[in-house]
């Protein structure tokens, strides 16, 4: 486990994560104090890789509970193994025609079947989901509740006494603990308010975009082989493109998959060129794909310092709107 | 640590940030984690442990340096400076008598910060403690008197008082008069800074003294504060009392929804389902029906009506995972869809942009054309298991809506309400159509209030 922030910072590193101060202290504090982490903010910005870097700075098996509308504890906790259950049942029914022979009444050949019943709602024909697996898992592991946002209320209310406690209820069986508390990572991409509850149990994580310096030395991590003049014009024109008013931002990952593109084409300067035959990798929309274009195109018309002033403008701008929306 | 920890979540909750006492805990939890030097750090022990929302975070990142900043005194005017050496040694001396003559150590520390030795926060926060100068904020008092309250605690006016006799004292020994003017600015403008300091301190105490019971029948004063006396600005700061309304709804409605669903045993599926077993009905299998209204809600954003409006589309978005399908448009003299808009932004951000989507000046309601058009350009937006709930005062500045259109409408719908926060004796002044529109859809409510709303909505998802 983590000594230290320190080394929560330096594990993930090896992982090729980068970590700001604020997710290597929380996620520091989440393994010492044993709460699960809410991760909060964009698609794409790091949140799920978060997860897979911490399994694997710490050696421990990777858990993930993929969350949609309409998922249910059945598919996240246990299921009972019918199939294997009717099995049993008729490979033993000799053996329970034996054990019932004995029996005068009615009454007492159920009852000789009841004290067996526990042979059939027992652990053996119990089907694991990924939250039952997580804490009944000989070895400690992480365990990744991605996008909770898109499980429904009542989902997150099932998910309260696993995140509080570390531990199921299961009426056939009673209460499972988990043998070792999982580090538990939750990510939401903040597309509706979770429960108050929810979060109560949680330590609270904010994943925006990175920063330009930080954006940098992801893709120089991230993307072998790229040029180093190609990483910061790339990472320049990302950071811009963001500063519009596009329909989807480009992610962190995205910005990524551009960089990735653009090494397998052999390019070792961005130029107008390159930009618009790989400009749909970074951008998902026709409309966002139309206005990166005139961007570039503005750029290649005005001098560069006019080009560095306008977008100042621009950022400061959508920082006003953005100000004027979040009070 | 501790107790400047309670006082920052007690100045978080005056700001309205929820923070529970499990919260509390696990604050002072991660506080034991970590070495309480390292002040980023701390900063995100606390945020990470108190915050769990990102609009509060603002809040604390304007709280905690209050708190929790580097805590140097401020930089302080020194009265005096510019005497030649004689007077300022005869000023030294007057002040090293005064303080002599005092026995009360805190006023000696104010003439002392007064004379430009300026105070730490934490010396200001023992001395208000020592003095018992903070005054009870949980009485709503006004920010001005609690201040002046402060000041008058910590002795201001006292020291003030002593300090002129000195300067009286320094003029009739002939000094000049333009130095004694400098001296007496110097002196004011370290009162000032000192008043800042204090105003500081009340602010956070403000809200952070009112007790809990004061915010619940806060909240619930909201419930029944009618939609009128809302500024549509202050609307989006509601959101957590539209959220617990929301709450509240879903639990009834998603328990409606799952006894309804189980209505009908599909035999098909059973039987297919047990085949595996021989043909037993171990597993039963049931019709599912998607019993989530699909909501089409056209609200007017004229100016008396966007609190409402903005109100409206909050509690439908905060009820989202108990709906199929929401298509918000607004109306005034215009009518634009704004899907697009919810799609993209929370709820609470997009209702912020919803008067600029339409232009218009005062007067300018057109119900009967919006209508027509959003038959024409629209339509897709209405099926017939499409509830279309109207949100408006049924104004029509521009013209008379046409019954034509609400009948072609109600065809094409499952169901067409009203929701109307004016009390139906508003509705027979002129420009006013609710008899018009009255008859031609499936129910009228009135929802002048936000406990009214919920009702009307709550009815959406009976089933």
């Amino acid at each position: 486990m983590f000594r230290d922030i320190a080394t929560v910072r330096f594990g993930l590193a090896e992982q090729k994560y980068i970590a700001t101060e604020s997710i290597a202290t929380t996620l520091f504090l989440a393994s010492r104090l044993e709460k699960p982490i809410l991760a909060e903010g964009p698609a794409g910005t790091g949140k799920t890789e978060l997860a897979k870097a911490t399994a694997a700075a710490t050696g421990r098996e990777l858990i993930r509970l993929q969350c949609y509308e309409g998922i249910d504890e059945a598919r996240a906790l246990y299921e009972w193994e019918y199939a294997k259950q009717l099995l049993y049942t008729q490979l033993l029914r000799e053996r329970i025609g034996d054990m019932v022979s004995a029996a005068t009444s009615l009454a007492a050949a159920a009852d000789a079947i009841a004290n067996e019943e526990n042979v059939f709602f027992s652990e053996r024909f119990l089907l694991a989901r990924p939250l039952l697996r997580a804490i009944t898992s000989p070895k400690p592991v992480v365990l990744l509740i991605d996008e909770i946002d898109r499980a429904d209320a009542e989902f997150e209310a099932f998910l309260l006494e696993l995140l509080s406690d570390f531990q199921v209820s299961i009426p056939e069986l009673g209460t499972i603990k988990a043998v070792h508390k999982p580090i538990v990572i939750l990510t939401s991409n903040d597309t509706r308010e979770l429960s108050e509850a929810l979060k109560r149990r949680c330590l609270f994580l904010y994943v925006g975009y990175p920063d330009a310096e930080s954006e940098l030395a992801v893709v120089n991590l991230r993307v072998p082989g790229v040029p180093p003049k190609l990483a910061a014009q790339v990472v320049e024109m990302v950071q811009r493109l963001r500063q519009l008013d596009l329909r989807k931002t480009p992610s962190m990952s995205e910005t990524i998959d551009w960089a990735r593109a653009l090494v397998e084409l052999n390019v070792k300067h961005l130029d107008r060129g390159a930009m618009d035959a790989t400009m749909n990798v970074l951008l998902k929309y026709e409309s966002d794909v139309q206005k990166g274009k005139r961007l570039v195109t503005r750029d290649d018309d005005a001098p560069a310092d006019v080009t560095r002033e306008r977008d100042r403008d621009r950022g400061r701008d959508r920082d006003r709107d953005r100000g004027r929306r979040d009070r | 640590m501790d107790e400047r920890l309670i006082a920052f979540i007690r100045a978080l909750r005056g700001r309205e940030v929820r923070v529970s006492m499990a919260e509390s805990i696990d604050a002072l939890r991660a506080l034991e984690q970590i070495d309480v030097a390292e002040r980023g750090a701390v900063q995100t022990a606390l945020q990470s442990s108190l915050v769990k929302e990102r609009a509060d975070m603002a809040v604390f990142d304007e709280l905690f340096p209050q708190f929790f900043g580097v805590d140097a005194p401020p930089a302080m005017q020194t009265p005096g400076g510019g005497l030649p050496d004689d007077g300022a040694a005869q000023l030294e001396q007057m002040l090293q008598e005064l303080l002599d003559s005092l026995d009360d150590e805190a006023l000696e520390r104010l003439i002392e910060a007064l004379m430009g030795n300026g105070m730490t926060r934490a010396e200001l926060r023992d001395m208000m403690q020592q003095k018992d100068a903070m005054p009870d904020m949980s009485e709503g008092l006004p920010l001005s008197w609690a201040m002046r309250m402060a000041m008058d605690g910590i002795g201001m006016p006292i020291a003030n008082e002593m300090l002129q006799m000195v300067l009286d004292r320094l003029r009739q020994m002939g000094v000049d008069p333009a130095q004694m003017k400098q001296i007496e600015r110097d002196l004011r403008e370290n009162r000032a800074t000192i008043a800042q300091q204090v105003a500081e301190m009340v602010q956070a105490e403000q809200g952070a003294g009112k007790p809990d019971e004061d915010r619940e029948v806060k909240r619930d004063e909201l419930l029944d504060r009618p939609f009128d006396q809302f500024s549509f600005d202050d609307v989006p700061t509601f959101r957590r009392e539209v959220s617990r309304l929301a709450a509240r709804l879903r639990s009834s409605a998603a328990l409606r929804m799952k006894r309804a669903q189980r209505g009908t045993p599909d035999i098909r599926r059973t039987v297919r389902a047990n085949l595996r077993y021989q043909g037993i009905p171990l597993e039963l299998r049931y019709i599912k029906k998607d019993l989530r209204p699909k909501l089409t809600v056209i609200c007017d954003v004229s100016g008396s009506m966007r609190a409402a409006a903005a109100f409206m589309l909050l509690l439908v978005y905060a009820l989202q995972d108990q709906v199929k399908r929401t298509r918000p448009f607004v109306y005034y003299r215009t009518i634009a869809d704004v899907t697009k808009d919810f799609q993209e932004l929370r709820p609470e951000a997009a209702i912020q942009i919803l008067p600029d989507r339409i232009q218009g000046g005062p007067y300018q309601t057109s119900l009967g054309s919006c209508l027509t058009t959003f038959l024409k350009d629209h339509s897709g937006a209405v099926d017939r298991t499409t509830t279309v709930i109207f949100m408006g005062d049924g104004d029509d500045h521009r013209g008379v809506p046409r019954v034509e259109d609400f009948v072609a409408l109600r065809k094409k719908a499952h169901k067409v309400l009203w929701f109307n926060p004016e009390p139906d004796w508003r509705w027979y002044r002129e420009d006013n159509y609710m008899h018009i529109i009255k008859p031609q859809v499936d129910g009228v409510h009135v929802v002048s209030t936000l406990r009214e709303l919920s009702v009307a909505i709550d009815g959406l998802f009976r089933v």
